[in-house]
């Protein structure tokens, strides 16, 4: 069944499907139903850190969510370290689990408050089984020391901390199972530039020390391109566009990646619009995904280059054919540079 | 479109080049030890028709400052110097400020779902502003608020101006919170991180709505952010804060053309985009190793914590004895450019 599974990928996720039943209209039409996920296949290797980008309302939480089984697709599959998650039995799942981690958005909303940070950061080792007091504790303060506070800060309480130590426990926390990988789901969001900044590179150092992964979910195009190796875009519940991060950044195909690349507001006063010329702002309709149609491209609404194709049948992931992406072909852990577009800007280039 | 234009009765008795002057502004609240200023001697001007930025992270009091401009001060804290906008706006009775709040001076909010009321039509929002001030009858401000709401790009053959909040996505509601902020054609615009809550495309588009607008009816605005890269693509002027002092200020080109203060340095550093732009200012040298960010160490001190000298002394790699102990003086660097710091770049 796994024929295609390489020895070093770590998360295999193959064309996942997720709906949500939406609220009926009317007391007797028939429910809609909302693709939350449609079709998303990507694989992490182990020691990589994999970007994923978007809007929200993308489907980048539902994304994260799938991969820590706590939803389940109504198709596709989910493999992690050659296990398919969610055929698993309940206590497999567990010992899996372990292996699996999350860090959150709001260090302020995903920490107990009337829990000590020794607590907190302990409750995951019920994952591993029993396990003596000196252990437990000696564990946290190895857990409590890898991300830079001290041991004596786990008798302490959450609101003792600011939020960038706050994020801090929660990354301890996510480290004491000694996870394979670690989907940190915009975990910096909440955070102060400057301490931002202390977050990333404590993240980074990890991944070298600790040999982890990370399935990196943000809005934040620079941070995504400063943290991951590879990145996903995705628009709708699909991914538009994936590729080695340096290659898909430089050299954006997709129409909405480039409208995204754009919209990022630069260091440089020197494109401080002429106050009356605000119609070279792309002008993108806000996003709409609930009324989306089943088949076309969801983009075709918003995008500039749209034709009668792109309306009625989705367009494909394809390769770009780029000079600099045939030196990987035989390697199948490099991810090719691919975009589901008609129009992908290469082909403007050349017509 | 001169619809703002049409119904714009006041006339500024004021200077005609600054619209907005504040003096000494400090606001001090108690706390256990004693009174503790949250703002310290806040001082600059704001001509009509320029755009202002104001940068620094949380904690920094640059929320507290447009507050205190607003005469929205929680009880346990008071505020002294003087906010001139015609008169001076901190000794003015609640009756006269209400005549001013929403009307001369008007706000846009972070979280366009806090900031509108969810059991109310988004077009009897825009209307209740028009009705309080312009005393229009409620089918003139009706009308006068589908007018607004048509100009921020809500047009009712689109969009019924019978919605609810909750029916429109993040930057439909920033736009509506916009359009409650414009339909009295105030002077001055105060907008209070306005797209931190949104979309980077969105983000895109709602700055460009306000330039929009603050041009077309020449109106001032302060815009209030921890983006560096949001002030340096719409604001005129800035002004960096840090625990309630302003560090650096000078017309937005200058500042980052010649970034003088270690704080300013330090933000503009930590931010990913900047790699390539620091690398040519030769920042990475203080800040960095390669292929990591550059950090500030420590964090925003809470008021309570603040030092008695500068209170970056603590983070800043250029720190010598003198600057924790006493407090730098703002020192001019150029035109308009000036910085609190002894030993600046």
């Amino acid at each position: 069944m796994n024929q295609k599974k390489t020895d070093t990928s770590l998360l295999e996720i193959r064309k996942v499907v997720r709906e949500y039943i939406l609220p009926r209209q009317q007391l007797f039409s028939s429910a809609k139903r909302f693709r939350a996920l449609d079709g998303v296949s990507l694989t992490v290797n182990s020691g990589e850190s994999f970007g994923i980008v978007g809007e929200s309302g993308c489907g980048k939480s539902t994304l994260a969510r799938t991969v820590m089984a706590l939803e389940a697709p109504q198709s596709g599959e989910i493999c992690f370290q050659g296990k398919i998650l969610h055929a698993l039995k309940a206590k497999e799942l567990r010992r899996v689990r372990s292996g699996l981690q999350m860090i959150f958005q709001d260090p302020y909303g995903s920490l107990d408050p009337r829990q000590s940070v020794g607590k907190i950061i302990a409750e995951p080792l019920s994952l591993l089984g029993k396990m003596t007091l000196k252990k437990r504790s000696e564990m946290v303060t190895e857990a409590l020391d890898n991300v830079g506070l001290s041991p004596n800060d786990s008798v302490k309480f959450p609101h003792e901390f600011s939020g960038g130590q706050r994020q801090r426990i929660a990354i301890a926390r996510a480290l004491i199972t000694r996870p394979a990988l670690i989907v940190a789901d915009e975990p910096v969001s909440a955070l102060d530039v400057s301490v931002q900044a202390q977050v990333l590179n404590l993240m980074m150092d990890l991944r070298d020390q600790h040999g982890l992964a990370y399935l990196f979910i943000s809005h934040d195009l620079s941070i995504v391109r400063h943290m991951t190796t590879k990145v996903a875009v995705m628009y709708a519940g699909r991914i538009v566009e994936q590729g080695p991060t340096q290659m898909l950044f430089d050299n954006a195909q997709h129409p909405y990646t480039r409208a995204l690349l754009a919209a990022v507001p630069r260091t440089d006063p020197s494109r401080k619009k002429s106050k009356s010329a605000s119609s070279s702002v792309p002008k993108i309709p806000d996003s709409n995904f609930e009324t989306l149609s089943g088949n076309g491209c969801a983009y075709a609404s918003r995008c500039p280059l749209v034709e009668d194709k792109c309306r009625n049948i989705f367009p494909a992931l394809q390769n770009i054919q780029a000079a600099s992406a045939t030196g990987f072909e035989n390697n199948p852990q490099e991810i090719k540079h691919k975009v589901a577009c008609y129009k992908p800007y290469a082909a403007l280039v050349k017509s | 479109m001169n619809i703002f234009k049409t119904c714009k009765t006041f006339t500024s008795s004021h200077s005609i080049l600054n619209l907005l002057t504040v003096n000494n502004l400090t606001i001090s609240t108690e706390h256990k030890s004693g009174s503790i200023n949250i703002l310290d001697n806040l001082n600059f001007n704001l001509e009509r028709g320029k755009s202002l930025g104001v940068v620094g992270e949380s904690g920094c009091g640059k929320s507290m400052m447009a507050i205190a401009i607003m005469g929205l001060l929680p009880d346990n804290m008071t505020a002294s110097g003087e906010v001139l906008f015609g008169s001076n706006l901190l000794s003015l009775p609640e009756k006269e400020l209400c005549q001013i709040r929403g009307n001369k001076i008007s706000m846009v909010f972070q979280e366009p779902m806090s900031a509108l009321n969810p059991v109310l039509p988004i077009g009897f929002q825009v209307a209740e502003s028009l009705r309080l001030h312009k005393n229009l009858s409620r089918h003139q401000a009706q009308q006068q608020a589908s007018k607004v709401l048509d100009r921020v790009g809500l047009p009712s053959q689109q969009y019924s101006h019978s919605l609810y909040p909750h029916q429109l996505s993040g930057g439909q509601r920033q736009r509506v919170v916009i359009a409650i902020a414009m339909a009295c054609s105030p002077e001055l615009i105060i907008a209070d991180e306005p797209t931190t809550a949104l979309d980077v495309t969105i983000q895109a588009q709602i700055l460009a709505l306000i330039a929009e607008l603050v041009f077309e009816e020449n109106m001032s605005l302060i815009l209030i952010t921890h983006d560096l890269g949001v002030v340096a693509e719409n604001t005129d002027e800035m002004l960096v804060m840090y625990a309630g002092r302003i560090v650096e200020r000078g017309p937005t080109k200058n500042v980052f053309e010649n970034l003088s203060h270690p704080y300013t340095r330090g933000l503009f550093a930590s931010i990913t985009d900047s790699e390539i732009a620091s690398a040519e200012q030769g920042l990475q040298s203080e800040y960095s190793q390669t292929n990591r960010l550059s950090t500030i160490p420590g964090r925003v001190p809470e008021f309570w914590e603040r030092s008695k000298g500068c209170s970056f002394a603590d983070r800043c790699p250029r720190v010598q004895a003198q600057c924790s102990s006493q407090v730098p003086e703002e020192i001019q660097l150029g035109t308009a450019h000036s910085t609190a710091c002894f030993f600046h770049y």
